[in-house]
């Protein structure tokens, strides 16, 4: 009998494999942990629907589904993020924001690619509750500063935004499935010219954008129907012929698809902008300022402003990384609804050693009551260990009987000095949490209370600490 | 002829499987007779038969759904089995491999099936907006099928990522008037029970063209030169009768013996 043999992308590891990794983690557990993030363990599996709702787009062909002995249909996960949420709308966390978890465990993906691995570890983090500048940053900044003190060098920080793309074509007038294709057709854009005219074509061939001659070769009058006609055979179908769907629900899509086909200006146009857009790349104020030189309509500017801050509140952590702004950063457009980023690194061929952004919409996808705002990012520790120069951890191991703090700076302008102070008690060990929300020291004492923080720090724009306990 | 432990795992004889229900039995065994190879079965309630002036082949008589999973597992080493169902039930890197890819009956189509009213709806990329619409209602595209796999490989390869599918077994066509689906991916030889049931197909949305096809084992067929020779002997007398009636088919077959 042959010896069933060990799938593909699958590893057996042994405890030589497993000290590098576990040193790996101990050093980004710590780092997490010491930005006042709790640990979370989710199960393994969980119901498929879960994952679809999140993810629907390019994870769904790639996720192990199958019935479970009791007949439903489940998934080993793909991903942490939608078990976080659904967590979270499970009451866990006790409805207080800003929440912050941090996790660490395998997840699966059916590579199609036979060099890539089909179980690997992520380790990442959420921060939910909160959409600011404040929030985009800290995230950045530990998916940097994790893997510099992994010591990991010539790391990049390539940073895109969804949301300002959506936004511009939303600008353009094109339908919600036109910027769905525009979206995933983006690395075509960006290939020139004739990357172009093929997007263009495939857009005509879907129907998105149907040209003059087109309608010319095939004269609907001839063998179709007219609208009249039409609007009297739907009166009168019956449920059996129609399904779930209403009368009117069929009527207005017809008549907006009939509407539809008059694009072809428009569309193109559209196409054009954008690929104008998805070729810019570079330093932050060099890229953004070319994108606002093409004549940026006025909602789209305004998330591009936006844009702007979370740069600015980044550059107060004052990491050492190369930031580029990449407008053609794109990634399954499903769920990531605003800011992305890869962290890249030179020597492992395209592939990023993580990444994360902010996905809103999420927990309203997964069925929750309202959207809560969230952000988060994961690095992949199989590649992380690969880019780690430093094998030897020096990272100041948490003491669990660390202080936990809270700090908060007392204004806008304060903001720096703060975050050099988080900075100064993290590097001795304490478990700091930072105040993104500018509330109240009242409000900041019942937060600390509430998530087991023991002293509030009120930094002001000299420096000045003043402290206050919270139990 | 006295009963041999028949059906048995064994390297002595070579184990052919066919379907043992629906339209495929009916049809297999004419096909297989007219190309001279006679099936002989004690009555309809045995599972196991045997081929005429073939005392070393040993025939199955399994569901169609499971034909290819026989296959696959190597409890028989060639089969018979429409190619849809082959390409739903293989494993993407398997034992099971096509012998023959079109034995020229039991040809149907796989389609997509809409209700007739949905008079927006004519194309896939009316289904890919349509999914889209209701993701945005917060509802979800409902489809019932006996083909998840191809069903999901062909949505997902058009974009359509918003759908969920039903699984069922029974009459499929009923789905949407029932309301447990909104719309059917099925066989379908002539479209006439899609129309009585107010279904209409979609001018691209034919998922795959099927028609009966032999299939084998891999592994079983490359270790015995024996089932090796009588698996030719096999398809020489099938591709005989298909040549010498005008079809062609291609014959795949190519293992390398291990001895």
């Amino acid at each position: 009998m042959k010896v069933p043999k060990r799938l593909w992308g699958m590893e057996d590891q042994t405890s030589m494999g497993a000290q590098a990794f576990s040193r790996a983690t101990r050093s980004l557990d710590d780092l997490l942990t010491s930005y006042g993030y709790n640990y979370i363990d989710t199960p393994i599996m969980e119901e498929t629907e879960l994952f679809l709702r999140k993810s629907g787009g390019e994870l769904a062909k790639r996720m192990y589904t199958f019935t479970d002995p009791g007949g439903r249909q489940v998934s080993l996960r793909p991903e942490f993020t939608s078990s976080i949420v659904r967590a979270c709308l499970d009451g866990l966390g006790g409805e207080v924001y800003p929440m912050r978890w941090w996790y660490a465990g395998p997840v699966f993906r059916y590579e199609m690619e036979n060099a890539n691995k089909r179980q690997f570890t992520q380790i990442g983090a959420e921060l939910l509750g909160v959409d600011n500048a404040s929030s985009d940053a800290e995230v950045m900044a530990m998916a940097v500063e994790g893997l510099s003190k992994l010591g990991v060098r010539q790391l990049s920080l390539v940073v895109g935004h969804i949301g300002f793309i959506l936004a511009l074509l939303k600008s353009q007038n094109i339908s919600e499935r036109g910027r769905i294709f525009l979206i995933n057709n983006i690395s075509e854009l960006q290939r020139g010219a004739s990357g172009l005219e093929e997007v263009k074509k495939r857009a005509e061939i879907l129907g998105l954008s149907a040209s003059d001659e087109r309608s010319d070769i095939s004269p609907k009058s001839d063998y179709e129907p007219d609208i009249e006609t039409m609007k009297r055979y739907l009166n009168g179908t019956t449920v059996a012929e129609r399904g779930v769907r209403g009368i009117e629900e069929i009527w207005d899509r017809f008549i907006r698809k009939q509407e539809s086909e008059s694009t072809f200006e428009k569309f193109n146009a559209a196409t054009e902008l954008l690929q104008k857009v998805v070729q810019i790349k570079g330093k932050k104020s060099n890229a953004i300022n070319a994108v606002k030189g093409l004549g940026i309509p006025k909602d789209p500017l305004k998330v591009l402003r936006r844009f702007e801050e979370s740069f600015e509140a980044f550059e107060q952590y004052e990491l050492e990384v190369d930031v580029v702004i990449d407008f053609g950063l794109v990634r399954g457009v499903a769920y990531y609804s605003d800011l992305i980023f890869d962290l890249m690194w030179p020597n492992t061929e395209g592939k990023s050693l993580g990444g994360g952004g902010r996905y809103d919409g999420l927990s309203q996808a997964i069925g929750g009551p309202e959207s809560i705002p969230a952000i988060g990012f994961a690095w992949s520790l199989d590649d992380v260990i690969l880019a780690a120069s430093d094998q030897t951890t020096t990272s100041e191991t948490i003491n669990s009987k660390a202080n936990n703090l809270l700090i908060r700076p007392l204004n806008e302008a304060a903001s720096g000095c703060a975050l050099k102070e988080a900075r100064k008690q993290r590097d001795v060990g304490k478990i700091v949490s930072f105040d993104m929300t500018g509330i109240s020291l009242e409000k900041a004492l019942a937060y600390a209370l509430s998530q087991g923080i023991d002293q509030v720090l009120t930094v002001d724009e000299n420096g000045l600490v003043i402290e206050e306990n919270a139990r | 002829m006295p009963d041999k432990q028949l059906g048995e795992k064994t390297d002595e004889n070579l184990r052919l499987v066919v379907p043992s229900d629906g339209e495929m039995y009916e049809s297999t065994l004419g096909f297989l007779s007219e190309c001279g190879l006679r099936i002989s079965r004690g009555n309809s309630r045995r599972y196991v038969g045997q081929m005429t002036g073939f005392d070393d082949i040993v025939v199955l008589f399994q569901r169609a759904a499971d034909i290819t999973s026989k296959v696959e597992e190597g409890s028989a080493d060639i089969g018979i089995v429409g190619l849809d169902r082959f390409d739903e039930y293989s494993l993407d890197d398997g034992d099971a491999f096509m012998i023959l890819d079109n034995l020229n009956y039991s040809s149907c189509d796989l389609v997509i099936a809409v209700p007739e009213g949905w008079i927006d709806v004519t194309e896939m990329n009316d289904l890919a907006d349509l999914a889209v619409d209701f993701r945005d209602k917060g509802r979800e595209l409902r489809v019932a099928t006996k083909y998840p796999k191809l069903t999901s490989k062909f949505f997902f390869d058009l974009g359509i990522y918003y759908f969920t599918i039903v699984q069922s077994s029974g009459s499929l066509e009923a789905a949407p008037i029932m309301g447990f689906a909104d719309l059917i991916v099925d066989i379908s030889a002539t479209g006439t029970t899609l129309r009585e049931n107010q279904l209409k197909t979609l001018s691209d949305g034919t998922m795959l063209k099927s028609q009966a096809c032999l299939i084998g084992n891999r592994a079983s067929l490359g270790v015995s030169k024996m089932k090796m020779d009588l698996t030719r002997q096999i398809i020489e007398r099938i591709k005989t009768y298909l040549e010498s009636n005008g079809y062609s088919t291609n014959c795949l077959l190519q293992i390398e013996q291990s001895e």
